[in-house]
C-alpha cells in the first residue's frame, strides 16, 4: 500500500505521524483513486477518514482533498489536503502540477533506485567472480611445481615469488630487491641480459634444459637444468612494466636421460666391439684352417698314390677332415653373424636349380646321417630353377639338414622341394625331439637355442643365419613342431627375389628353431 | 708339355707351404713369396713368368691390391692370370674389381684348389 507516510495539515495545524486509524481510513480513498486517477473530495462529519484525522486535534477536519500521484501509469501515492476549502482554483491548479512533478520525481527516484540495485548486484557478482579467479590464480601461484617470480621495473625488482621459487633459491624472502642482487650468479650466466632484453623488446624468451649454476649458502655450487620462460608483463598503456619468470627444474629428467644415453652408447660400443671381435676372430681362425684342411686332403692323396691307405687310416683321415669342415662351418657362421649385424647380406644371384642343389648338399650329409642312424628321404625333382645366391642357399640347406640330423638321430629326415606359382618351396622334416611352443618364437634369433647347450653343441646361430638368408631372398621361413614329434621347417622363396634386404623381416610371425 | 709353374703369395708360412705342397702333389712346380713386394722381385728376376699367381690379399709390406696394381703396370707381367684367395671380405667381388681370373675362399679344399688352378693357369710355362 502506498500511503503518504507524513501528513501535513494545509490549515497549518500540527503535523504528525500517520496513525494506524488514519492509514486504515485512507485505504478506501487510495483504492478509489487508483481506479479513477481523478482528484477526490471527502467531507461530512461522519466520514471515517475525517473522524480519524480529527482524533486528538483541536480543530475537527471538515474536508479532505485527495490528488493522485501517477507513476508509470499507476497511482503510487496521494497528496492529501486537509481543510483546504479556502484554496482557490489557481492554487488547486498549482497543487495539481506539484503533484505531477512529485510523481515524476518519485518515478525517477524509483527508477534510479532500481538501477542502483541492479548495478550493485552486478558489481557484487563481478567482485565475486574476480575473487574466485584471484583465488585460483593464487592457488596456482602458490602450489604449482614450477618456480614463478614476478619482477617489476627495469631493474627487475622481485615483486613476489612462489614457494617453489623460494625453496629453490633458499635465501629467504627477498621481495623488493633487484634480482641481480639476490642471485648475482645469474648475471655472469647471462640471465640478467636476457631479462633486460625481454624488458626492452617486450618479446618473451624461453629456453630448455639450460644448465644453471646456483651458489649455496655454504659457498658450494649446485648445478641444475631448467626449462624457463621470461614473459613480459604490460601495464594499461601496453608498455612493459615487468616480467614473470617461470622455471621448471628438469635436472632429474636430464640426468636420467643422459645416464640412459650413456648406457645405450656403451651398449652400442659393446655390440660393435663384439661384432668386430667376431669378425677378426673368425678371419684369424680361418687362416690355420687353410693348411689344416689342405694337408689332410693332401695326406689322403699321398697315401692313395702310395697305395698304403687302409680302412683304419682312411677312417681317421675322414674323421679329421669332417671335424675340420665342422670347425670351418662354425667359423663361417660366426663371421656371417658379424657381417649381417654390420652390413646387409649381399647376394650374388645366379641361376640355381634348387632340386639339384638339395641333392648335392644332402649327399654331403649322407655319411653323417648313416652314422647316427638317419635315413635321408629326398623328394627333389630337378627344374625348380630360380635366380638365387647359390652359396647362401647351400648354407641354408646345410643348416636345415644338419639340424634335422642333429636333433632327430635314428629317425628319417624328409627333404622336399616343390615349385609353386611364384615361389620355390623347401621343407625339411625330422622326427626328433621337437620344439616346445614357448620356444618357437625365439629360435630364429641370434644365440638362441631351444635345447640346453649342455646336451647339444653349437653356437645358436644356424637358424638365425637361415632366416637372414631367406629374408635376403625376400622369402619366408616357418616351423611347425611339438615336443617329441619332430619339427618341419618350411622355406618359400620367390623365383626372382626383388627386394633383397637381409635386415627385412620377411616371414615374421612364423615359428623359429636352432642349429649347429 | 712343360710342368706349369704356380707362384703362391701368402704371408702365412704354413698356408704358403701347404698350398705349395698340395700343388706339387697335384703335379705343378711352385714358387713362393711372403708378400707382394717379394712376389714382384721374384717376377722381375724370373727368366719366365709363372702360369698362375695364387694371391692372398691381406699381407704386410705390400698387400694384394697394391701388388695387382703394380703387376698391371708391367706389360710382360700383366697378362699372368691371378687367382685370389682370401679369408677376408667378399673374394668374388674383389676378384671382379681387380680383374683376377678367379677366386678361392679360405679355408679351401684340395679339390677346389685343383679345379681353380686347372681352369685358370696358362697352358705352357710361357717364355
Amino acid at each position: 500500500m502506498h500511503v503518504e507516510e507524513r501528513v501535513g495539515r494545509s490549515d497549518g495545524a500540527s503535523a504528525g505521524g500517520v496513525t494506524e486509524a488514519t492509514r486504515a481510513a485512507l485505504e478506501p480513498l487510495y483504492r478509489r483513486l487508483s481506479q479513477t486517477r481523478e482528484p477526490a473530495l471527502v467531507q461530512g462529519r461522519h466520514a471515517p477518514l475525517l473522524r480519524a484525522l480529527s482524533t486528538g486535534e483541536a480543530t475537527p477536519v471538515q474536508r479532505v482533498d485527495a490528488l493522485p500521484m501517477v507513476v508509470d501509469g499507476r497511482v503510487s501515492g496521494l497528496l492529501v489536503l486537509v481543510n483546504a476549502s479556502d484554496l482557490d482554483a489557481s492554487t488547486r491548479e498549482c497543487l495539481h502540477f506539484l503533484c505531477e512533478c512529485a510523481a515524476t520525481a518519485l518515478e525517477n527516484a524509483l527508477r534510479f533506485a532500481a538501477a542502483e540495485a541492479r548495478a550493485g548486484e552486478q558489481r557484487r557478482r563481478v567482485e565475486q567472480e574476480l575473487a574466485g579467479e584471484r583465488a585460483v590464480l593464487h592457488a596456482i601461484f602458490m602450489n604449482a611445481p614450477v618456480c614463478i617470480c614476478v619482477l617489476r621495473g627495469p631493474n627487475h625488482v622481485v615483486d613476489r615469488a612462489n614457494p617453489s621459487y623460494r625453496e629453490l633459491i633458499g635465501r629467504g624472502d627477498h621481495a623488493g630487491l633487484p634480482v641481480r642482487s639476490v642471485l648475482p650468479e645469474l648475471e655472469e650466466q647471462g640471465y640478467i641480459d636476457l631479462l633486460d632484453r625481454v624488458y626492452t623488446t617486450g618479446e618473451a624468451v624461453s629456453g630448455t634444459e639450460m644448465l644453471t649454476r646456483f651458489r649455496q649458502a655454504d659457498g658450494s655450487t649446485k648445478d641444475l637444468y631448467f626449462d624457463f620462460a621470461y614473459e613480459p608483463v604490460r601495464d594499461g598503456d601496453g608498455g612493459v612494466c615487468g616480467i614473470i619468470a617461470f622455471g621448471f627444474d628438469v635436472t632429474e629428467q636430464v640426468l636420467s636421460r643422459r645416464r640412459l644415453e650413456s648406457a645405450l652408447a656403451d651398449l652400442r660400443d659393446a655390440v660393435a666391439t663384439r661384432d668386430e671381435f667376431l669378425s677378426i676372430a673368425s678371419h684369424e681362425l680361418k687362416t690355420p684352417l687353410t693348411p689344416l684342411q689342405l694337408q689332410l686332403d693332401s695326406l689322403r692323396l699321398v697315401l692313395d698314390k702310395a697305395g698304403v691307405s687302409d680302412e683304419r687310416t682312411t677312417g681317421k683321415l675322414e674323421q679329421a677332415s669332417r671335424q675340420t669342415a665342422r670347425l670351418t662351418r662354425l667359423v663361417e657362421n660366426l663371421l656371417d653373424v658379424s657381417r649381417i649385424t654390420r652390413f646387409r647380406l649381399d647376394l650374388e644371384l645366379e641361376e640355381v636349380d634348387l632340386g639339384d642343389l638339395v641333392q648335392e648338399v644332402a649327399s654331403r650329409y649322407a655319411d653323417e646321417a648313416r652314422r647316427v642312424g638317419c635315413t635321408l628321404d629326398i623328394h627333389a625333382p630337378p627344374s625348380v630353377v630360380g635366380r638365387w645366391d647359390r652359396l647362401r642357399l647351400e648354407q641354408l640347406i646345410s643348416i636345415l639338414v644338419s639340424n634335422a640330423i642333429k636333433y632327430g638321430p635314428g629317425k628319417p629326415v624328409e627333404i622336399r622341394v616343390e615349385g609353386a606359382d611364384e615361389t620355390a618351396q623347401l621343407s625339411v622334416r625330422d622326427y626328433g625331439i621337437g620344439i616346445a611352443e614357448a620356444d618357437l618364437s625365439r629360435i630364429f634369433e641370434r644365440f638362441e637355442r631351444a635345447v640346453s647347450a649342455r646336451h647339444y653343441g653349437g653356437l645358436g646361430l644356424g637358424l638365425y643365419i637361415a632366416r637372414q638368408i631367406v629374408d635376403a631372398h625376400a622369402g619366408t621361413i616357418a616351423v611347425s613342431s611339438s615336443p617329441g614329434t619332430g619339427a618341419t621347417f618350411t622355406v618359400a622363396i620367390p623365383f626372382e627375389p626383388k627386394a633383397t634386404n637381409a635386415l627385412g623381416r620377411v616371414g615374421q610371425g612364423l615359428g623359429n628353431g636352432e642349429v649347429s | 708339355m712343360d710342368t706349369q709353374t704356380i707362384l703362391v703369395v701368402d704371408d702365412d708360412e704354413d698356408v704358403r707351404s701347404s698350398v705349395a705342397d698340395a700343388l706339387v702333389d697335384l703335379g705343378y712346380r711352385t714358387e713362393t713369396a711372403g708378400d707382394g713386394r717379394q712376389a714382384l722381385e721374384f717376377l722381375s728376376a724370373a727368366p719366365s713368368p709363372p702360369n698362375l699367381i695364387l694371391l692372398d690379399m691381406m699381407m704386410p709390406e705390400m698387400d694384394g691390391w697394391t701388388f695387382m696394381s703394380e703387376l698391371h703396370k708391367v706389360p710382360d707381367l700383366a697378362s699372368i692370370p691371378v687367382v685370389i684367395f682370401s679369408a677376408y671380405g667378399n673374394p668374388r667381388e674383389v676378384a671382379g674389381q681387380l680383374g683376377a681370373a678367379g677366386y678361392l675362399r679360405k679355408p679351401l679344399r684340395l679339390e677346389e684348389l685343383a679345379q681353380a688352378v686347372e681352369r685358370c693357369a696358362t697352358s705352357s710355362s710361357g717364355a
